[in-house]
């Protein structure tokens, strides 16, 4: 594994990390192993900002470079894409078009192995049901940091419900107003505080 | 008691607390946007921008609603035009979206980011000064601050006196809104750009900011000294915070902006309304250093009122803090308990009764009416 890239994604060196990506893939390493790579800076990454020499801004330039590199492969979230822990997907939903902490969940939970598939922003519920009947996950994920858009949550996860898709499927919420009372008023299972605490959620659930 | 001895019993009792001495009862701040749903239950946020009058004329009748009519904040009236909210998105050189054109209904209005300002726009504004190229990003975003509709004077004069006869307070508002310099080059930048910036040319930026700092500072002065003389002025911070950045950058990048503020206004004998949106804990011990009573520090509920006491609790007066979700999908009891901790914790001495950053604008009227309620002991 090139320690190189490990280190340029560790320190948020950018244009290193694109160059090497870049050479690795003309030396033909498998796109997979230059993943692998990326996500071991990633892991650096998240303990440093468990140490606290790293904050939340380090952490979303850290989503933009990994996600940057790794279009470069194709993208790590790609159809067909493997994944050591299956599938989890996620959105802020509809009316609320904040993505920093969306952005971070994502990139942290495909650092860490789980196929992710990001529905973006000011998701409607339509879509979260198509990717749900598409991508059958254990887990999705939807971000709110509007108030006023609570009952959009809870109007999703009825919709879901109602659809018949939530049997074995847990809803995780999140977003700065988010708490145990949004939790129950909009019916989803679980509130996360921030990205660590949704991968070892979704390990647990996932039987990981 | 007539409105102006109302506003005058109001007036003191801000001060009190805001000078860190006892006012008769804790004030209370709750001032919120969507008050006129309260009055008409059909009416929706799209409205605000299509019937602005009849949605002033609702949030002005909501304050004379028994309990509600305690509260001692001015009403949030004469704010919903587009040209205003135009005008404060371009503080963040966005766009603004609304409710009923590009959004649904009911939906709040939207800050949508452009980050219109380049790499190589850091030696345009060391080279030509920050007013200049704000001017050249605003015609990169295709906002003209010439071509905004003028304020209607005579209705914004009729209004101002059926404000004036609720007998409130507006100590607090001021006539500037000095947004901070890494705020402003945030927004201009885009969040994520910037804080790669300061990463890879950490002296560029600090330099822009510095000329940022010096503009921006003049300018309020300038504009506070002109304006209606109003003892506070209001100081918005939303992107940073210790769980965004590290305290090596916040005392680089960010702090000295406050540095140089707070001097500058108490000069002109005004004092900083700082409002601190997300988790500042880690910072508050910078605040320490400003003299007492010149500040008052304004949270959201990120930041947990515990520590804001035990920092800066003999500094300055602190506004606070129910977590907005709890107005919105909370029942009046846990509101109402809720508002009572904080009273237990915080004293009846340099603390005002408020909501983390503002009354969202789905908060029910029973919520609001608790917090109202556990403050005047009731
Ligand atoms: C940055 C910001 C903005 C930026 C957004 C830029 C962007 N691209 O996202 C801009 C300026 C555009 C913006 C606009 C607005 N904002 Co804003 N914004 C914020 C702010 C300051 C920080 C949010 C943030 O990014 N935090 C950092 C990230 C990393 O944290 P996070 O999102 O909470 O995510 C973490 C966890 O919560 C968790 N998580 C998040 N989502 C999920 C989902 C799942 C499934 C899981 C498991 C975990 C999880 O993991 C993340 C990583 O740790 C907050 C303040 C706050 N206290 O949250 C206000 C805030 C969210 N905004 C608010 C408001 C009201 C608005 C506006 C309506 C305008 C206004 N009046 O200010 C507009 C409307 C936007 C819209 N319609 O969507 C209010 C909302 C409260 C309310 N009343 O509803 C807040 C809370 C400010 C406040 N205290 O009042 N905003």
């Amino acid at each position: 594994m090139s320690k190189k890239l490990i280190d340029a994604m560790a320190d948020l060196d950018e244009d290193l990390v694109i160059s090497e990506v870049k050479t690795l893939v003309s030396q033909g390493v498998p796109a997979l192993d230059i993943i692998a790579a990326l996500q071991e800076g990633m892991s650096t990454v998240g303990k440093r900002f468990e140490e606290k020499e790293y904050f939340l801004s380090e952490l979303i330039m850290s989503a933009e470079i990994f996600n940057e590199a790794s279009q470069l492969l194709g993208g790590v979230g790609g159809e067909g894409a493997t994944s050591k822990y299956g599938t989890f997907v996620m959105g802020t939903i509809y009316d609320d078009i904040h993505d920093i902490g969306k952005n971070i969940v994502t990139t942290v939970m495909s650092s860490n192995g789980f196929h992710v598939v990001d529905l973006g922003v000011d998701v409607p519920t339509a879509k979260y049901i198509e990717a749900i009947k598409q991508y059958q996950p254990k887990v999705i994920g939807i971000s709110c940091l509007l108030t006023t858009a609570f009952d959009n949550i809870k109007e999703c996860i009825q919709s879901i419900e109602k659809a018949g898709l939530r049997k074995d499927l847990k809803i995780l919420i999140g977003g700065g107003p988010v708490d145990e009372a949004t939790c129950k008023y909009v019916g989803a299972d679980h509130v996360c505080k921030n990205a660590q605490e949704t991968v070892e959620y979704s390990k647990k659930y996932m039987g990981v | 008691m007539t409105p102006q001895e109302m506003t005058e019993i109001r007036n003191k009792r801000i001060m009190a607390a805001l000078n860190m001495e006892k006012p008769d009862r804790i004030p209370i701040n709750l001032s919120g946007q969507g008050y006129f749903k309260w009055i008409d239950p059909k009416a929706v946020l799209a409205d605000m921008f299509r019937k602005p009058k009849y949605i002033d004329d609702l949030t002005l009748q909501a304050y004379k609603l028994p309990i509600i009519e305690e509260m001692d904040s001015a009403p949030m009236v004469g704010f919903s035009s587009e040209a205003g909210l135009a005008a404060f998105a371009a503080c963040y050189f966005a766009k603004i979206k609304l409710p009923g054109r590009e959004l649904p209904e009911d939906a709040i209005w939207n800050i949508d980011e452009l980050g219109p300002m380049t790499e190589e726009d850091y030696d345009v504004a060391i080279d030509k000064g920050w007013a200049y190229l704000t001017a050249e990003l605003y015609k990169r975003i295709g906002f003209d601050p010439a071509s905004l509709p003028p304020p209607d004077m005579e209705y914004m004069g009729e209004l101002m006196k059926k404000v004036a006869e609720l007998g409130k307070t507006s100590i607090g508002m001021g006539s500037a809104m000095p947004m901070p310099s890494f705020e402003v080059l945030s927004g201009a930048r885009k969040m994520t750009n910037f804080f790669k910036d300061i990463r890879r040319m950490p002296d560029k930026v600090k330099a822009v900011l510095e000329i940022m700092n010096e503009e921006t500072i003049a300018q309020t002065v300038e504009t506070v000294k002109k304006g209606p003389y109003n003892p506070y002025l209001f100081v918005g911070g939303t992107r940073a915070g210790s769980d965004f950045i590290s305290a090596k950058v916040y005392e680089q990048f960010y702090h000295p902006y406050y540095q140089k503020l707070v001097p500058a206004l108490q000069d002109i004998n005004v004092k900083t309304w700082f409002h601190n949106d997300s988790d500042w804990s880690g910072f508050l011990p910078y605040f320490t250093e400003f003299p007492k009573a010149q500040c008052i520090f304004d949270p959201d509920h990120l930041t947990p009122m515990e520590t804001l006491k035990k920092v800066l609790g003999d500094k300055m007066c602190i506004e606070g803090n129910i977590p907005p979700g709890l107005l919105a999908v909370g029942t009046p009891d846990d509101c109402y308990k809720e508002a009572r901790r904080l009273i237990d914790l915080m004293g009846d001495t340099g603390f005002m009764m408020g909501v983390g950053c503002g009354v969202p604008a789905n908060a029910k009227r029973e919520n609001v009416e608790a917090i109202i309620l556990a403050t005047l002991g009731k």
